[in-house]
């Protein structure tokens, strides 16, 4: 099977007066695409419109040459998108286990009347979906925990779980919303790994949303900058990293970084 | 006769603005539909009474009374039932099944201690009327209008210009940076609270002087909280806009239609509205953030 | 003996409606203020039809579950397409009850605001049968994928989306589900008592339905059902407190909402006492 494709033309949001993403323009496919840039950027934006949650003004998304815009955000998942969020968006009362479960039962067969009567088959759907959750979560590193219920669970595991439960989508493509964000440098290390294990196992096309430079550089392929919502550069990290635009934008100032983080976070909660 | 329908229907609206002010105001600083405010306005009416039976107190003090014991209810009903939730940051499904609880027990509680008799105001103005190019337009309707349009002009230059006000438009934008600035949230809320249940007051007391005074008059709040939700949740001018056309479509309704099929227009054209256009006429277009 | 009788089958009649608000409000997190409308839909398609052309009890009973659910589609569809904030919703449901009340005061076919006098054709078998089968189909279908899509939605709508989850059509599911019991409970509720009048299926009666989800708690089935059973067969004990029942009801979800959100069983079902002790 060979890695899918997505390709963004030309895509711009606004909201009122303030254009959120610029016409922007990119590729990714195969491997790991890095999308960085300040905050602020339209980086999360980015993944809302990819994954149905926004419409675009202008624009098209297409994987695999499949229009995705427009689609219904549980159409984008079945068509082979799905995600991480920000600020992590677990089911928080169900187990872990339950928890990856969901989106496999999502795509189950039955229908309310053999659920009223509690069919054979309805039985032997959720074995099916029981065994495929735990096999995913062994893969992700996840599986010790199958058990405790979703928020109770320490922080990094619960980004691994959301990984997890984005995986059990059967996603093509995988978008990561800053996956190690808060996490210190060893665990940030470990999670790169898994990230590029993932990546392998599944045979899915990754971006990833992140603020730890070194993660990006060392794990994506391929490495898209944006800067207030428009394309600044795009080229594989060793370009990035020589690019003096980016470099003035970005990532040459990291203490004015540090500084902007606790200032303006726009994008989150 | 157009011309008359326009009036009462325009001095009906004056009402369901002020009325929808109260739930636009609570709903742009806690993001919830707080629906004891239809009880809020129902004892409103019944302080203003008190005030004006037992008393014999003008109108202007029956207001004035009625306004700062709604205000203080209002206060007194965030600290006991929503206090407690907004701090542990309870989804808004609670605060609003909280609200629904305090709804059914302070108009049930009226029900069991002062009894569902109807009760009616002194007569404030004798029945005059006004004549205005050929149909007759009654004082109190004109009055009415006036106060409620001139309160809420009052509450615009309050919010735009004093700096409470600014502090509270800064609580709408977001709660938790405020407090980080150093507001004090809870005295804010307050505030809040005590000028929805002022509003309050003055709305209970037209309403009862126009009406009656009963128990379940809150249930004319239902009203003001679709009129609330056609200007957009959240929008003074869209409380004030949303009031004006819901009492003039109303009033047209049940005057060439029919008076029966009033109140579910009122309803079918909610649903309409908001299957259309889902933040009403003037709401800030609200997409949850991911 | 037959007091004592009538009032624990006219709390199965209320604990199957407050079932089928339990998996709306409960599992899938949605609020109504409307449920009552779905109940006397349920009640008047039945009674009307045994009143009038004398139909069998069990297709009278058949056509007001289907009649209460096809009336939940006509609000549902519009409301949850158009993904409704959820107080616009719970208005527009209210909406709703209030015009079908409009409607049956107005309609000469029901007998307008004078009520309808249908015959007692509600035996303790016919409920106590239709109670069991409620609970057994309510339990399997939550025990199902659509049991866990509910709770998914109600924990995080956009996680739900962003899992594959059609929240429209499953909120949708949903709806009908509990709209279906709460016309099951109508038809039994009308020839229980063999009187139906408009003003029984209003606002008022929706509070109840809802403290008794509350009160019994969100994400149970035998939480919601055990309190139903308390709710109504406690009042007809206390005749003489009738006019205190309602702000009880008031106060009660205020102070379950302050001090105690999960209710009586929150997220958990009354075999979990029984089963093993699961370690921590």
């Amino acid at each position: 099977m060979t890695a899918s494709r997505l390709e963004v033309r030309n895509l711009t949001r606004s909201f009122g007066g303030i254009v959120a993403v610029d016409s922007l323009s990119f590729d990714a496919g195969g491997g790991i695409t890095g999308l960085i840039g300040p905050n602020g950027a339209g980086k999360t934006t980015v993944f809302n419109l990819i994954t149905g949650i926004y419409r675009p003004s202008v624009g098209t998304i297409l994987l695999d040459g499949t229009e995705l815009i427009v689609k219904r955000p549980h159409e984008v998942v079945r068509a082979g998108v799905s995600r991480t969020f920000q600020n992590i968006r677990l089911f928080n009362r169900m187990t872990c286990l339950e928890n990856v479960m969901t989106p496999l039962l999502t795509q189950g067969v039955y229908g309310p009347v053999s659920a009223f009567l509690r069919t054979s088959s309805v039985r032997a759907e959720e074995k099916i979906a029981r065994d495929r959750a735990f096999s995913i979560m062994e893969d992700v590193g996840v599986a010790d925990v199958s058990d405790r219920q979703a928020s109770t669970l320490p922080y990094g595991l619960q980004r691994k779980l959301e990984i997890a439960r984005a995986l059990a989508c059967a996603p093509r493509l995988l978008l990561l919303d800053e996956p190690a964000a808060g996490m210190n440098d060893a665990e940030t290390r470990e999670l790169g790994e898994s990230i590029v294990k993932v990546q392998k196992d599944f045979d899915v096309t990754i971006i990833l949303i992140e603020h730890h430079i070194n993660l990006v550089m060392d794990i994506c392929g391929h490495i898209v900058v944006m800067e207030r919502g428009a394309l600044l550069a795009k080229g594989s990290p060793s370009e990035i990293r020589s690019d003096g635009r980016v470099v003035a934008a970005y990532l040459g100032r990291p203490r004015e970084r540090k500084k902007r983080l606790g200032a303006d976070e726009g994008t989150g909660r | 006769m157009f011309l008359q329908t326009l009036v009462t229907g325009l001095s009906i609206g004056g009402i369901y603005s002020l009325m929808a002010v109260g739930y636009s105001l609570i709903f742009s600083i806690l993001s919830f539909s707080n629906f004891a405010h239809g009880a809020v306005i129902m004892l409103g009416a019944y302080i203003g009474l008190a005030l004006a039976t037992q008393l014999h107190l003008g109108l202007g003090l029956v207001v004035a009374g009625s306004v700062v014991g709604a205000g203080i209810l209002s206060v007194c009903n965030e600290r006991v039932a929503y206090a407690a939730l907004r701090r542990r940051r309870a989804p808004s499904l609670f605060l609003m099944i909280s609200a629904m609880g305090c709804s059914v027990f302070l108009e049930n509680m009226v029900y069991a201690t002062i009894g569902s008799r109807f009760y009616t105001f002194p007569e404030f103005f004798k029945r005059q009327v006004v004549h205005v190019a050929g149909s007759s337009l009654s004082l109190l309707d004109l009055f009415a209008f006036a106060v409620s349009i001139g309160a809420i002009f009052a509450l615009h230059i309050f919010i735009t210009r004093t700096k409470t006000g600014i502090a509270i438009r800064a609580g709408v934008g977001d709660m938790t940076m405020c407090s980080l600035m150093g507001v004090n949230t809870d005295r804010l809320i307050s505030i809040v609270f005590f000028l929805a249940g002022a509003f309050a007051g003055v709305a209970g007391v037209f309403l009862g002087i126009k009406y009656l005074v009963y128990p379940t008059m809150g249930w004319v709040t239902n009203k003001a909280y679709i009129a609330a939700v056609i200007g957009g949740l959240g929008s003074l001018p869209g409380a004030l806009i949303g009031g004006l056309i819901l009492g003039v479509v109303e009033t047209l309704v049940s005057t060439y239609l029919s008076s029966v099929m009033r109140d579910v227009f009122s309803f079918t054209m909610l649903i309409t509205l908001l299957i259309c256009l889902p933040n009403g006429l003037m709401g800030l277009e609200t997409e949850e953030k991911v | 003996m037959d007091y004592v009788l009538g009032v624990v089958l006219l709390a199965c009649i209320n604990m199957i409606a407050v079932l089928g608000l339990s998996i709306f409000t409960g599992f899938t997190g949605l609020f109504s203020l409307g449920h009552a409308a779905f109940v006397g839909i349920g009640a008047y398609t039945a009674g009307v039809l045994t009143y009038h052309w004398n139909v069998p009890f069990l297709l009278a009973i058949i056509a007001g579950m289907a009649a209460a659910g096809l009336s939940s589609l006509v609000i549902g569809i519009p409301t949850l397409r158009a993904k409704l904030r959820s107080d616009y919703f719970a208005i527009a449901i209210l909406g709703f009850g209030e015009a079908l009340r409009v409607c049956l005061e107005n309609l000469s076919i029901t007998n307008g605001a004078r009520g309808l006098s249908v015959d007692e054709l509600s035996g303790p078998v016919w409920i106590l049968g239709a109670l069991v089968l409620s609970i057994l189909a309510s339990r399997n279908l939550l025990k199902s994928r659509f049991g866990a899509i509910f709770i998914a939605i109600r924990e995080d709508p956009i996680a739900a989306e962003m899992s594959g989850i059609d929240l429209f059509r499953m909120r949708l599911l949903s709806l009908v589900a509990s709209a279906l019991l709460c016309g099951v409970s109508g038809a039994l509720l009308a020839h229980r008592l063999a009187f139906i009048q408009p003003v029984m299926f209003t606002l008022t009666q929706s509070t109840q339905l809802l403290a008794s989800v509350i009160a019994g708690g969100m994400g149970s089935i035998s939480g919601p059902v055990i309190v139903a059973f308390i709710f109504t067969s406690l009042p007809e004990m206390l005749r003489s407190l009738e006019m205190w029942r309602l702000p009880a009801y008031g106060l009660l979800l205020v102070v379950i909402m302050v001090y105690r959100p999960q209710g009586l069983m929150g997220y958990r079902e009354i075999s979990s006492f029984f089963k093993w002790r699961r370690a921590k």
